[in-house]
């Protein structure tokens, strides 16, 4: 995932220096947080250095009725009008945005600095941000979308991506620069959304991506997913639970596990990836690491005879350390007798 | 000979802040300096042509203040 958030990064510092993104192979080695904050240097430098001239085209876009600026706008191009964007009194710029078409709107909006215009943003109503952000979803403008999904109030990109695929949610939650804006979304997005975006996940083998969106999201967010998830066909909650274990994303997913239903549980961990001795052994350690009680009970229960069996083998089971943390939990060994017996 | 430091220079940034460019071949760091030195130019291009133009649609009644503000020197 971090590769990939890197691989993103670099695309957004080669599109700020208007460069394909393969000149800027030298700097394939650096982690998504660097590149980021080197694509800020780089943004602010190329700002500032003609931010006086930016300032004067905005002081010379009062002059003139909004219609007339909106005009002289697009005749300068959107390249330019992003950067102008950015010197405008905001109350200017949004009577200047609503004499604009969305397509010419979304072609500036892949040159502007969301930074330098949130106070912009954040005036413009859904009338004029919807139609733009449709136009960018439709053009496949990821980048720019997911630039702008932090300073966007959730229920605005809501509106935005309510014809949106799985496939597209996906992306764009994977280009999405605010992690918790990704929660605040997922929040307000309908289930049948999730689901396909968990369908669009196995369909493009991006359960690597999709687990490491799910690390941003609260724990009823991702049980949430998880419910969806186990709507998926066998073979794909086999790959998804083969990316758990691949990613080492048992806690991250114990964490949610007591808020998903019985039948979703049984369904998700019941896949030959998980009926691996050696891999319940990891599930152990780390519910016993993070005392993850709840969860352990609730997998525990789930388990179908094939996972009993396998964990009847597990070293971890019969190990002092599981004795004492279910001894410490008041009531759990009896709980969790039945399936016990059977495995030890 | 390009250096982190003319880099952050060009950037207008304490060399430090470049600690994560630090294992980048010399030629490369020439290569980024040089792709930020034509992106400002191209900027300037953009700008000049963006002013002309901007100027033509602008009533004729206002284009004198309106080069004013844009030439506060009278520069042209």
């Amino acid at each position: 995932m971090s590769r990939l958030m890197a691989k993103i990064e670099l695309q957004k510092l080669a599109s700020a220096l208007s460069l394909d993104e393969a000149k800027l192979g030298y700097l394939d080695a650096l982690e998504a947080d660097e590149l980021r904050e080197l694509r800020d240097m780089v943004s602010g430098a190329l700002y500032s250095h003609h931010e006086t001239r930016f300032g004067r085209m905005a002081a010379v876009s009062k002059l003139v009725p909004s219609a007339i600026s909106a005009k002289a706008s697009q005749l300068v191009g959107p390249a330019l009008s992003a950067q102008v964007a950015g010197a405008l009194d905001p109350h200017h710029a949004v009577k200047l945005a609503k004499a604009m078409r969305p397509e010419f709107l979304a072609d500036v909006a892949t040159f502007l600095d969301p930074a330098r215009v949130t106070a912009i943003v954040q005036l413009l109503p859904d009338t004029v941000i919807v139609p733009v952000g449709k136009t960018l979803l439709k053009r496949g403008a990821f980048l720019t979308l997911g630039r702008f999904t932090s300073i966007v109030d959730p229920d605005t990109a809501l509106k935005v991506t309510e014809d949106a695929d799985g496939h597209e949610l996906l992306t764009l939650a994977l280009y999405t620069e605010d992690r918790p804006a990704i929660d605040a979304i997922v929040t307000k997005i309908a289930d049948f959304k999730l689901r396909a975006a968990m369908a669009a996940a196995a369909k493009n083998g991006d359960f690597d991506e999709a687990l490491a969106l799910m690390e941003v999201l609260t724990p009823s967010n991702r049980a949430r997913v998880i419910d969806e998830a186990a709507h998926l066909d066998h073979d794909d909650r086999n790959e998804l639970m083969a990316g758990v274990i691949r990613n080492d994303s048992w806690d991250m997913l114990m964490e949610a596990l007591d808020r998903v239903s019985h039948d979703a549980l049984k369904a998700v961990v019941n896949v030959p990836s998980t009926a691996e001795t050696a891999v319940i052994d990891v599930l152990l350690e780390q519910a016993i690491k993070a005392d993850r009680t709840e969860a352990f009970e609730a997998i525990l229960l789930a388990l179908d005879a094939a996972h009993v069996t396998a964990m009847s083998a597990s070293k971890v089971l019969k190990g002092a350390e599981f004795k004492t943390w279910v001894e410490k939990t008041p009531g759990l060994g009896d709980r969790l007798s039945g399936v016990l017996a059977k495995v030890s | 000979m390009s250096s982190l430091r003319e880099l952050a220079e060009l950037l207008g940034v304490p060399e430090k802040k470049l600690g994560m460019l630090s294992n980048v071949a010399q030629e490369n760091l020439s290569h980024l300096r040089d792709s930020i030195n034509a992106s400002v130019v191209e900027q300037e291009g953009l700008i000049q042509k963006g002013i002309e133009t901007g100027l033509k649609v602008i009533p004729a009644p206002l284009r004198g203040r309106a080069r004013a503000l844009l030439f506060p020197g009278g520069q042209a």
